[in-house]
């Protein structure tokens, strides 16, 4: 069972999902903003 | 399944960069690093000189009056800069890869989320490390031998910059031949599948570099541009299909892919259409055989045209059909500067928001066309598959529309305000006597006014009455000075902003990633997939796309930026 869950065979993404990858790029994308807006001022 | 490989491959990457950043910051590398960066360097030893003579005529002159030696602040260079810059890097990559390199080995690693998220870490110190090489040396070093090749005359053009022998091209290309002639070594793998994500990352942080104003012109164009050549190209195919007796399922997944945004498109049309696996896979290699095509061809067209970033942004985000590649060849083009990925990107991003609209147009059609078929549930579809980054993009722009990155009035992350003009800006009483003696041959109210403020604060006051005076400085036999004047108060009362300086340059790196990782997944396998009706088709379409939007581009589109 745990075999077939990990098994995230994609050849485009490390994600299972495109969702799942638009959301972490949301995300990620946002983290710098905020890292920019405290550092770089 | 455990994913993560137990291999030394990420520490010897991470004592590779400690290395460089030790290099780097002991000057044992000066000699390489000049060559390298000629035209900074000689900037470096001009300032050095200049801060030198400085510093002897300060010191002389403190000596004769009896007073102790002044300290001066040695100017930071360009040089300095981009050696502290690779020396930071390489320092807190390399730590962190080496760290990361004892813990892979030192683990044992069991199935689940963490082993999996761990194992893609090798795979992006791998193309890092590739960047690293391409951006500090491959770029600077085939840019320095086309110059040098023409400054000879050898060739009566440069060569580096004709074929785009950048760091995004040459990135691509390596990327391309470790993976068709190398193989991705094991322990990469899953690294280099995070390409996409890194380049979904760059889109919707591009969002935060637009301006209500750039929108406001970019967003008309591309929506008159986009919705011509996207909409032209679904009928195109779908009528070239039904000519050619291509299945409706595959025609319709072919419209999509050929008319909007590639990949994704053919995605999200593949269920209202119901295509099956083999023509999704058909229409997948079409497209990256004509976008890897484009995506070399179009950077030396928009060259040798002699385009400009709104212009040949323009054309690469409407004729190029995949996303991935339009950012590829705006940053081939233009790898310095991001003007051209901007207005590229936008013209994408109008493209990725008709694809509601294509959907619903495919429903309909194969509804229509298709005997037996099934009626989709067509928003159930559009929710499950529309590209959730695009809205990220926009959600970034109003956030950047707000003022919260840079005054929401900026262009090109440049702003006006007088607030800010430092003392020593202001003008000089030559300068503001040179003007006065102006005021008489101001030919309107609003120029005395304009003029009249500028003397009275020895600063620009207001944008508006900036360009006001920017047409006074041109009137035939105005002083010199004074014209001088003008364009000086001007220019200290525009500001970079900073935080849009460090935008850029994470997106620089965010994008040659991505596209280091997208060549590694050019497989001569996934272009093979083309082939028969569909390559017949998307050749056409591809082409007319191409061309036309070139034409049009070239008749109607002017640089405003």
């Amino acid at each position: 069972m745990s075999e077939h869950k990990f098994d995230r065979g994609h050849p485009l993404s490390i994600f299972v999902k495109d969702r799942n990858e638009d959301l972490s790029a949301l995300l990620f994308a946002f983290l710098i903003a905020m890292s920019v807006l405290l550092f770089a001022t | 399944m455990v994913y993560t490989r137990k291999s030394p491959a990420l520490l010897i990457i991470g004592f590779l960069l400690l290395v460089w950043g030790w290099l780097n910051a002991s000057g044992s590398v000066d000699g390489l690093q000049s060559t390298l960066q000629k035209s900074a360097y000689s900037d470096h030893v001009k300032i050095n000189e200049k801060f030198q003579a400085e510093l002897r005529v300060a010191t002389e002159q403190a000596q004769t009056e009896g007073k102790p030696a002044p300290e001066m602040k040695k100017p930071v260079s360009k040089f300095d800069k981009e050696k502290a810059f690779q020396t930071r890097l390489s320092y807190t990559f390399g730590g962190g890869f080496s760290l990361f390199g004892l813990l892979i080995l030192a683990w044992k690693s069991k199935t689940g989320n963490l082993d999996y998220y761990l194992s893609t870490v090798p795979g992006m110190a791998f193309i890092l490390l590739i960047a690293c090489v391409v951006r500090w040396g491959l770029d600077p070093m085939f840019a320095n031998w086309g110059k040098a090749v023409q400054d000879a005359g050898t060739l009566s053009w440069d060569f580096a910059k004709i074929f785009n022998l950048n760091y995004v091209v040459m990135g691509i290309v390596a990327g391309i031949v470790i993976v068709n002639v190398f193989k991705i070594p094991g322990w990469a793998a899953n690294g280099v599948r995070t390409a996409r994500f890194f380049l979904k990352t760059g889109v919707i942080l591009l969002g935060a570099l637009y301006s209500a104003a750039e929108l406001a012109q970019l967003g008309a164009l591309s929506v008159v541009m986009i919705g011509f050549f996207v909409l032209g190209s679904v009928w195109l195919v779908l009528l070239m299909g039904r000519r050619m007796r291509c299945p409706n399922s595959m025609t319709g997944v072919l419209s999509s892919g050929l008319g909007v945004c590639g990949v994704s498109a053919t995605v999200a049309a593949a269920p209202v259409v119901q295509a099956k696996a083999g023509e999704i896979a058909y229409t997948i290699g079409t497209i990256l055989l004509w976008g890897v095509g484009c995506m070399f061809l179009f950077p030396t067209v928009g060259h040798i045209l002699g385009m400009g970033p709104v212009q040949f942004g323009a054309w690469a985000g409407t004729g190029i059909l995949n996303s991935a590649q339009v950012a590829g060849a705006a940053l081939a083009f233009d790898p310095k500067g991001i003007e051209t990925l901007k207005v590229a990107e936008i013209f994408n991003i109008t493209r990725v928001l008709f694809l509601p609209i294509i959907v619903l147009w495919l429903a309909a059609w194969f509804v229509e066309h298709e005997k037996g078929a099934e009626k989709m549930n067509v928003r159930q579809v559009l929710i499950a598959k529309f590209p959730l980054f695009v809205l990220g993009f926009i959600a970034m722009f109003a956030l950047s529309s707000t003022g919260v990155f840079a005054p929401a009035g900026h262009y090109q992350g440049k702003y006006f305000s007088s607030a800010e003009v430092k003392e020593d800006k202001l003008l000089k009483p030559k300068e503001v006597r040179a003007l006065e003696a102006e005021l008489p041959k101001m030919r309107t109210a609003q120029e005395a006014k304009a003029l009249q403020d500028l003397i009275a604060n020895r600063k620009m006051m207001t944008r508006e009455q900036g360009e006001t005076l920017k047409t006074v400085a041109k009137i035939e036999g105005l002083d010199a000075v004074a014209a001088g004047a003008i364009a000086n108060a001007n220019k200290a009362a525009t500001h970079d902003s900073k935080i849009i300086k460090t935008f850029r340059d994470w997106l620089a790196w965010l994008f040659a990633f991505g596209l280091i990782g997208l060549g590694m997944q050019i497989t001569t396998a996934s272009i093979k997939q083309a082939g028969g009706k569909p390559l017949i088709i998307g050749s056409v379409v591809g082409t007319l796309k191409a061309v036309g939007s070139l034409i049009v581009v070239l008749m109607f589109v002017r640089e405003f930026i």
